[in-house]
């Protein structure tokens, strides 16, 4: 899987949680989940958890301090994914 | 310093918090065995320790394993809490969970606009004008939330339904 296609998957994922959609029509790799997108930060967690379910992976305990940005969670299941 | 966090406990996005959740927010330094066990013991952890976050004043991302939270007491509404030199209080209601940091004067209320974060400072002026008969608008400092021209610090959150103030007691 490339991160091309994991960053389109995860747009899926988040969209869910952007109540502005037009921030994901130019989603870029550093964009911020919370100051960027405006995620609510109540709902980082349900982007873990689906994410978790999505690629069938365990998200370590750390991930919401490393997950700040889409680039970042990209980077985050590309690891586990090339680990599984 | 101060701060505040509110979470509609309604909200349709929201997934179910089961012990599992736990990890992402608690550390082994925080005190909340008398939490765990709440229905709603995740989002208590979680607003205490976002509403500390707030009142710490920094630019930097909100990571809930480094903000350490110890809860002290409780009864079946009110969880108190501290957090290094930092004490609050988490109140659980029917529809939300909202802890403040300090010693504060807040407001929870019901959202009636699409634009929260406009809609809370509109009402913390209008309130803060009344209650004290001064005009003041909301401006930045840090690009920390502050009432000018005072300067005083203030805090805001809002979460599906709901929004949600707070300034300094005195």
């Amino acid at each position: 899987m490339t991160r091309e296609q994991i960053k389109e998957e995860l747009k899926q994922i988040i969209g869910s949680y952007v109540q502005e959609k037009n921030l994901l029509t130019s989603l870029d790799e550093k964009h911020e989940l919370i100051a960027d997108l405006k995620i609510n930060s109540a709902h980082i967690v349900d982007i873990v958890l689906d994410i978790e379910d999505k690629y069938d992976i365990m998200i370590e305990d750390e991930a919401i301090g490393k997950m700040g940005t889409v680039g970042e969670s990209i980077d985050v299941i590309f690891q586990k994914l090339a680990a599984k | 310093m101060i701060g505040i966090d509110v979470v509609d406990l309604k909200d349709p996005l929201i997934k179910s918090r089961d012990p599992e959740t736990f990890r992402f927010i608690v550390h082994t330094n925080d005190q909340v065995e008398l939490i765990r066990s709440h229905p709603f013991g995740f989002w208590i952890i979680w607003t205490a320790k976002e509403s500390v976050f707030k009142a710490l004043r920094k630019d930097i991302r909100f990571d809930p394993l480094q903000i350490p939270v110890q809860f002290s007491a409780s009864d079946t509404e009110y969880f108190t809490f501290q957090s290094g030199t930092f004490r609050g209080k988490v109140h659980v209601g029917n529809k939300y969970v909202l802890a403040c940091c300090g010693e504060v004067t807040y407001k929870v209320a019901e959202r009636k606009s699409s634009a929260p974060s406009m809609e809370v400072r509109t009402l913390l002026i209008q309130d803060y004008r009344r209650e004290t008969n001064q005009v003041t608008t909301i401006g930045s400092f840090d690009k920390m939330p502050v009432l000018l021209p005072s300067g005083m610090p203030v805090s805001f959150s809002h979460h599906g339904r709901f929004l949600a103030y707070a300034y300094p007691l005195n």
